[in-house]
């Protein structure tokens, strides 16, 4: 199955990322923000770090989501491989954001990503699946 | 309905505590467990952070995942594993980890066993990850109990917590740190302190200037189980920060020939004898292997660069170890202070003089 796919824009970049259920696509929304910000193949997931997210709906919970790992990337210095999401509800989600602190020796980062934005934000479910749209500010 | 890890592996339930059910009831409350068992269209299982185990009778351990936790003190955003001792007496809390959101985990843990009240809580030292989740067991009415030394070094820390909140521009740490509140132990001790609850003896022994001034060690002698806190670490580097090395290496030769089969580290699983043993000598040769190359001249910044400590130890909190170094390096020049060769302020005091270290291998 798909899990994310990336969406040209004339001055930003989005995604679409797709999974068979909510956390699914949360965990795709997740690995489509770094497969944009850097070169993840050479990120090993070494350390498991807890990321929880609130948002007044489903939609901001999920911007509310990307803003949180964008911050652990910009202020921390993580990249992230691979997202489990323990838990989700329509306000609140507790996951789990495996990866390593940036190493310029082992790691590339391609486009720094600025923020992540409401612009076309979508997140619909479809027959059989969720979808999820999101551009960011880069 | 989420299914946590740690509940499914939590089974045992101390006989007594609770009524019987009248089997009509059981029978329905049986049911009624099993359909909330089932799946749901909109939520499939999730598992939680960590398990918990029962170690001998009525003595259980939650030793949570690996996870580095953006909530709480972010120097201490690793979670310790907290101990609990359920008796029909009432039970007792060896550390509370390092927010309330955890000790509430194990506060809800701890009533899946028992109605028993929490008659004791017990703080292994003043770091942030063994106490701060402290005040969940205040609406308990716990005795929270801890060594003189740490009771001050828990105050200094909350002194210390407050300048850093201040002095947050980017909001981060008060957003980190809302909703947790430092609480300092109700009772002191500066001698070793016996408590009876049950039929279990539990012993509080002070073992001061290793690890930290506030040291102590958690002992059931007729179960023969000890709660180090940070004393031990089982595949984790350790915080080595302000510790006494050499100190702690003899406390560990004193935990060692304890009658106990059981240590419980602050992190990692539980282990024996072997892995104390094998803690302790990492602790050795880190020392010997930063003494015998800071006598070659070589700088804090050659040593972290040269040692990869990473690579001969594959243990987590790899974050540490660079920092393990620089910590043991600072001792090793308080203890033989000499010229720098470097310019960098980092590696300030060089030791040129040469030692009898023996190097000896992990």
């Amino acid at each position: 199955m798909l899990t994310f796919r990336i969406l040209e824009h004339t001055a930003d970049i989005g995604f679409e990322a797709f999974g068979a259920n909510r956390q699914e696509v949360f965990a795709n929304a997740g690995r489509a923000l770094f497969h944009i910000i850097a070169d993840t193949k050479s990120v090993e997931p070494r350390e498991q770090v807890n990321v929880s997210a609130r948002g007044t709906n489903r939609s901001e919970l999920l911007v509310n989501w990307l803003s949180d790992l964008l911050y652990l990337q910009d202020a921390e210095g993580w990249l992230f491989r691979e997202f489990e999401v323990i838990s989700l509800s329509d306000h609140c989600l507790q996951a789990v954001a495996r990866g390593e602190k940036f190493d310029p020796a082992r790691h590339q980062v391609k486009l720094p990503v600025k923020a992540i934005t409401y612009h076309q934000l979508l997140l619909e479910e479809l027959e059989g699946g969720w979808r999820a749209q999101v551009y960011v500010d880069i | 309905m989420w299914i946590f890890e740690g509940e499914r592996k939590t089974r045992t339930r101390q006989g007594g505590n609770r009524n019987v059910l009248p089997l009509p009831l059981f029978v329905a409350g049986f049911l009624l467990a099993a359909f909330a068992l089932l799946p749901s269209a909109s939520a499939s299982p999730a598992r939680g952070l960590y398990e918990v185990r029962e170690i001998k009778r009525g003595v259980y351990v939650l030793f949570p995942e690996d996870v580095v936790d953006t909530d709480g003190d972010p120097q201490f955003n690793r979670r310790t594993n907290a101990g609990f001792i359920v008796t029909p007496e009432g039970a007792a809390v060896v550390d509370t980890m390092n927010t309330p959101f955890r000790a509430r985990d194990l506060l809800y843990e701890i009533r899946r066993l028992t109605d028993q009240p929490v008659r004791y809580v017990i703080d292994t030292d003043a770091h942030a990850d063994v106490f701060l989740g402290n005040e969940v067991f205040v609406a308990e009415k716990s005795a929270i109990i801890a060594t003189i030394p740490a009771a001050a070094e828990m105050r200094d820390y909350s002194i210390d917590l407050a300048r850093r909140l201040l002095q947050d521009e980017n909001w981060r740490l008060q957003t980190r740190m809302r909703g947790i509140h430092p609480t300092p132990p109700t009772q002191t001790l500066d001698a070793e302190l016996h408590l009876q609850l049950g039929d279990e003896q539990i012993r509080i022994v002070p073992l001061s200037g290793g690890h930290s001034e506030g040291d102590a060690v958690v002992f059931l002698p007729l179960l023969k189980i000890v709660f180090l806190g940070h004393l031990f670490e089982n595949g984790f580097f350790p915080r080595i920060g302000s510790s006494d090395v050499h100190r702690w290496i003899e406390i560990l030769k004193e935990l060692e020939a304890w009658d106990a089969e059981v240590y419980i580290p602050a992190h990692g699983p539980a282990g024996g004898k072997k892995e104390l043993a094998d803690f302790r000598q990492f602790l050795e040769w880190l020392w010997n292997e930063v003494a015998t190359r800071a006598a070659e001249g070589k700088t804090a910044s050659d040593l972290k660069r040269e040692m990869k400590l990473t690579e001969i130890y594959r243990w987590s909190a790899r974050d540490l170890a660079p920092r393990a170094i620089e910590e043991v390096y600072q001792q090793v020049l308080r203890e033989r202070p000499v010229t720098p060769a470097s310019a960098d302020p980092a590696d300030q005091g060089t030791i040129t003089q040469p030692t009898a270290s023996s190097h000896q291998a992990p």
